[in-house]
């Protein structure tokens, strides 16, 4: 099998557990289990997690012997394609909001 | 907030390259944890708000456009980017459609036999990622909740998916993940076409 394919299950796998821990939290949210100052305190953890994420995810790129090697040579051109395809989802993206999307809203 | 995340993910490569391997390894693996942990209490907020499925049901199937955009988007950034740095346009919308999905973009490229595009593909998701994490809070406070879902991508579903239910209101936050999954399928089906 090729590695990509195995990729793919294994994300699949992956995405359940997104699908999985996103809907025991709405569960709790939903019913009432969590509420007033438990809600309060979820917020302020929130952003806890956040930055233990973003940090954590900055260590795994730090480490990465694969993306810290290749950025001499081909940083620059991958950094060309990262900006512009970022803008060009925001224009676009953008544009729609304000033809449809907010306009659906006023209604 | 977006300041605070630059300088967090600085904060973060910084010790990736300089710690020890087997502690930065240790805190790299832990990232998937953290995620889970960040989608739960995301889940919460998504829970608390009752009218978040009554707003989305106004907006219909008008809520695929936000997938849309950003894989069309993308697909003329990469045509614009494959311009700039001289590369084929066929090339340069395989590694736009990657969609900040790197670890499957990079591999793609690669078993097709392009190990360089592969690498730039792999790269340049990795950067689509963190130029998200930076600039979507930017994004919701000066431009609109949606178009801070744009440069997401693939990534609105599980990684940025926090920013953006930090920086919004569980709507978006709703939005952001159906336009998440959206392009996480997407992907793999784009990528090929491009080979």
């Amino acid at each position: 099998m090729p590695s990509y394919l195995y990729n793919v299950t294994e994300s699949e796998e992956y995405m359940g557990s997104i699908f999985a821990v996103l809907l025991i939290g709405f569960a709790l949210g939903f019913f009432g289990i969590i509420k007033g100052r438990g809600v309060k305190i979820n917020g302020k953890l929130q952003t806890v997690w956040l930055m233990l994420l973003i940090f954590s995810m900055g260590v795994s790129i730090g480490q990465d012997k694969e993306v810290i090697g290749n950025l001499p040579i081909l940083g620059g051109k991958a950094l060309v394609f990262a900006v512009a395809t970022v803008l060009g989802s925001i224009v676009l993206v953008y544009v729609l909001s304000k033809l449809v999307l907010e306009k659906k809203e006023e209604k | 907030m977006s300041i605070l995340i630059f300088v967090v993910l600085l904060l973060g490569i910084g010790a990736g390259m300089f710690l020890p391997e087997h502690i930065s390894a240790m805190i790299g693996d832990y990232s998937s944890v953290m995620l889970l942990i960040l989608l739960f209490s995301v889940g919460i907020d998504m829970g608390l708000n009752k009218g978040v499925f009554a707003q989305i049901k106004q907006l219909g199937v008008r809520i695929l456009l936000i997938p849309i955009g950003v894989i069309l988007g993308s697909l003329a950034g990469g045509a614009l980017a494959s311009m700039l740095v001289q590369l084929p346009i066929k090339e340069g919308f395989a590694i736009s459609s990657g969609l900040g999905w790197y670890s499957l973009s990079g591999i793609l490229l690669t078993e097709a036999g392009n190990p360089v595009g592969g690498t730039i593909s792999f790269l340049s998701n990795v950067f689509r990622e963190m130029i998200s994490f930076v600039s979507i809070p930017f994004l919701a406070k000066h431009l609109n909740g949606y178009t801070a879902i744009a440069p997401a991508g693939a990534t609105a579903m599980d990684t940025t998916l926090g920013v953006i239910s930090k920086n919004t209101d569980s709507k978006f936050a709703v939005l952001a993940f159906v336009s998440g999954v959206i392009c996480t399928l997407v992907v793999p089906v784009l990528v090929p076409i491009f080979l």
